[in-house]
C-alpha cells in the first residue's frame, strides 16, 4: 500500500468506517446543518462575490463539516461552527488562489464620519436619523460597495452587520484577537459608509459642495 | 465635539452599538446620551447605517441544486465510508 492516506483508525464495531460516521450520523447532521444552508449561502455570497464560487464553497463546508461532525460539541453555536469552517477555506483555498489584496493599510476612509457629513449637507440635522440619504441607494448599490470593501472588512461587516456575530464568535470563526475583529469592523464600517457617501454625491443625492440637494 | 464625555462616546460608539460594552460603561454612556442630542443622533445615525447594510446586503438563498448537491456529496461519504 502505497495511499497517501492517513491509517484508517478502525473500530471493532465499524470496521469499515474510517471516521465513525453512520447513516443516523448524517441524519442527525443533515436535521442541524441543512436548515443554515441559505445563512451559509448568503456569507459564501458575499465572501466569494459569485454563485458558482459560493456554491462550491458551501458544498465543501458541509462536507467537511460532516467529516468533523464528531468534534462538533452539541449545545454550542452550530452556525458559528460551520461559518468557522466556511471561512477558513476561503481564506485557504479561494482567497489564496485569486491572490486579491487582503488588507489595507491606514486609509483617509478611517476618520470618515458619516453624521458630520449628514449634518453638514443638512442630510441629517433636518430629516431625522430614520431617513438619511443613504436610504436612497438601491439594493445592489449597498451590495456592490460592501463586495467592493478590501477582503478583511468585508469579512468582519458581513459577520457583523448581516449574520449578527459578536466581537467573541468573530474572533473565533477568524482566529484573530477581539481588538483586530473591532479595528477591522471599526474601519470597515467607515470604509463603506465613505464608499456609500461618494455615490450619493456622484448621484447627485448630495451636493459635494455642501448643502442638501432634494 | 470638545466635550470629553463626547469624545468618550464616539470612541465607543460601536462598541455601544454592538452590545459589546460592560454595564457600568453603558450607564454613563446612557446618561451622557440623555444630556446630549448630538451624540444622541450621531448614534442613531450608525444604528440606521448598520441596519440598513443589513437589509440591503442579506439574502441570497442556496438554490435548491446547491441544496441537492450538498445532499448527494454527504451521502456518498457514508456510501464510500461504509
Amino acid at each position: 500500500m502505497t495511499s497517501a492516506e492517513p491509517v484508517p483508525d478502525l473500530k471493532k464495531d465499524a470496521p469499515d468506517q474510517r471516521n465513525g460516521l453512520s447513516p443516523d450520523d448524517l441524519k442527525r447532521f443533515e436535521e442541524e446543518a441543512l436548515p443554515l444552508a441559505n445563512t451559509l449561502y448568503g456569507g459564501a455570497l458575499r465572501l466569494t462575490r459569485n454563485p458558482a464560487d459560493a456554491a462550491d464553497l458551501v458544498q465543501e463546508t458541509y462536507l467537511r463539516a460532516f467529516r468533523s461532525w464528531k468534534q462538533f460539541q452539541p449545545g454550542t453555536n452550530l452556525k458559528a461552527w460551520m461559518y468557522r469552517i466556511l471561512t477558513n477555506l476561503y481564506i485557504t483555498t479561494y482567497r489564496a488562489r485569486k491572490r486579491q489584496p487582503q488588507m489595507v493599510s491606514a486609509t483617509d476612509s478611517d476618520d470618515f464620519d458619516l453624521y458630520q457629513n449628514l449634518v453638514e449637507h443638512g442630510a441629517g440635522a433636518a430629516q431625522s436619523a430614520e431617513n438619511i440619504v443613504l436610504d436612497s441607494l438601491g439594493d445592489d448599490d449597498v451590495k456592490k460597495a460592501l463586495a467592493d470593501l478590501p477582503d478583511d472588512f468585508r469579512m468582519v461587516v458581513s459577520l457583523a452587520d448581516v449574520d449578527g456575530f459578536s466581537y467573541k464568535e468573530m474572533a473565533d470563526i477568524l482566529g484573530i484577537p477581539i481588538g483586530t475583529v473591532m479595528s477591522r469592523l471599526h474601519r470597515g464600517r467607515k470604509a463603506l459608509q465613505k464608499s456609500l457617501w461618494g455615490l450619493a454625491e456622484d448621484r447627485g443625492l448630495v451636493s459635494s459642495q455642501g448643502g442638501a440637494s432634494q | 465635539m470638545n466635550d470629553p464625555d463626547c469624545v468618550k462616546l464616539v470612541g465607543q460608539l460601536y462598541e455601544l452599538l454592538d452590545g459589546e460594552i460592560g454595564q457600568r460603561q453603558v450607564e454613563f454612556l446612557q446618561t451622557h446620551l440623555e444630556e446630549c442630542g448630538d451624540c444622541l443622533m450621531r448614534l442613531g445615525v450608525e444604528a440606521h447605517f448598520t441596519r440598513l447594510v443589513r437589509e440591503r446586503c442579506s439574502g441570497g438563498d442556496c438554490p435548491d441544486e446547491v441544496v441537492l448537491r450538498i445532499k448527494r456529496s454527504l451521502h456518498a461519504e457514508i456510501i464510500h465510508l461504509s
